[in-house]
């Protein structure tokens, strides 16, 4: 899977998928168990497509690396590539591309007696509270990080 | 029925993708090394950015009014169209991708479809999974979804960018108002003339 840039900004590097190759890998179905084998089991996909495990909506789907150490406690770190898909419905709990006054950050959503909070995943950052007179837009909702080791 | 879906403002939209402080101000694209204006946010139409005005000659009113001037960034702009053109493929079978920004949808056997609550959803769906916002026209022919369209892009709030030409009330009244090419070629020419 190739990747192309689309746009760089402070906090973020965009890019977009490219779906022109493809790359089956074997499945090893985890677990070994004892005892009669599952008859289903010849029946199993045997290869899985990283494109389609991790992206349901692909027009909607932007990646992005991100810079800097704000998510650290929720496994996203400098240089990991996000999944971004901007088609789901910001909900609380949820890991989100936001932009705050016109700056782009990835921060936790959490809603609380009509309050929005951003959350970092790291002590060294404080939540920002949204008040009315912030811009806040969600760019899209985090729905898996990449990690190269 | 024929949609006619056309992205707003498209090239300004994706800029806008990226950058959405950019939103509510002025933003224009330059075509290849900069040359001429070829994209206008309806702020800079505002300003009286005109079409095809090569850029050299229009630097100080950018300055004085803080426009946000762009080099065409086509690689980005072609990605966006496809995705764009994709997700309407999720609403019809059938899909005559007319230019970058605007494609031609025919809506045979749905009859039994109310078409502006349909195009309604198929307005969200582009413009909430991509950010950039379409204006969709339906109509009996091609050339009245382009005239629907129009009304569509005019009445973003009344129409909800969706508006169906589906009486022939709707169709007489709407040619009536709507400029004749020849009505164009008079307001382009000099005023001696």
């Amino acid at each position: 899977m190739k990747l192309k840039p689309l746009h760089t900004t402070t906090t973020l590097e965009f890019y977009t998928p490219d779906f022109s190759t493809e790359a089956r890998l074997p499945y090893v179905d985890a677990g070994l168990r004892a005892g009669f084998p599952s008859p289903a089991d010849d029946f199993i996909e045997l290869s899985i497509d990283i494109n389609k495990e991790y992206i349901k909506n692909r027009d909607c789907t932007f990646f992005a690396k991100v810079k800097g150490h704000s998510m650290k406690n929720a496994g996203i770190y400098d240089g990991d590539l996000l999944i971004i898909d901007k088609s789901l419905e910001p909900q609380n709990d949820k890991i989100a591309v936001c932009q705050i006054d016109g700056n782009f950050t990835v921060k936790r959503i959490k809603i609380e007696h009509n309050i929005v909070w951003l959350i970092a995943e790291n002590e060294d950052f404080e939540p920002i509270k949204v008040t009315p007179e912030n811009e806040l837009i969600i760019w899209g909702i985090v729905t898996a990080s990449i990690k190269k080791f | 029925m024929f949609a006619l879906v056309d992205c707003n403002n498209f090239y300004a939209s994706c800029q806008r993708v990226f950058e959405p402080h950019l939103i509510g101000k002025p933003v224009v694209i330059l075509s290849n090394n900069d040359g001429c204006v070829i994209a206008r946010s309806n702020e800079a139409k505002a300003l009286g950015i005109p079409m095809g005005a090569p850029a050299f000659q229009l630097e100080t009113l950018f300055k004085k009014n803080q426009v946000h001037v762009y080099s065409s960034n086509y690689a980005l702009y072609g990605d966006m169209s496809s995705r764009v053109m994709n997700l309407l493929t999720t609403f019809t079978p059938e899909i005559e991708v007319y230019s970058i920004d605007e494609a031609f949808l025919k809506f045979k056997g749905f009859e039994l479809y109310n078409l502006e609550e349909y195009g309604i959803k198929m307005q969200r769906t582009v413009t909430k999974g991509t950010g950039i916002p379409v204006s969709i026209g339906f109509a009996p022919t091609k050339a009245l979804a382009k005239v629907a369209n129009k009304i569509a892009k005019k009445f973003p709030e009344r129409t909800k960018s969706v508006y169906v030409i589906d009486s022939e009330e709707k169709r007489i009244c709407l040619l009536y108002t709507s400029p004749s090419p020849r009505d164009r070629q008079k307001s382009r020419m000099p005023s001696s003339a």
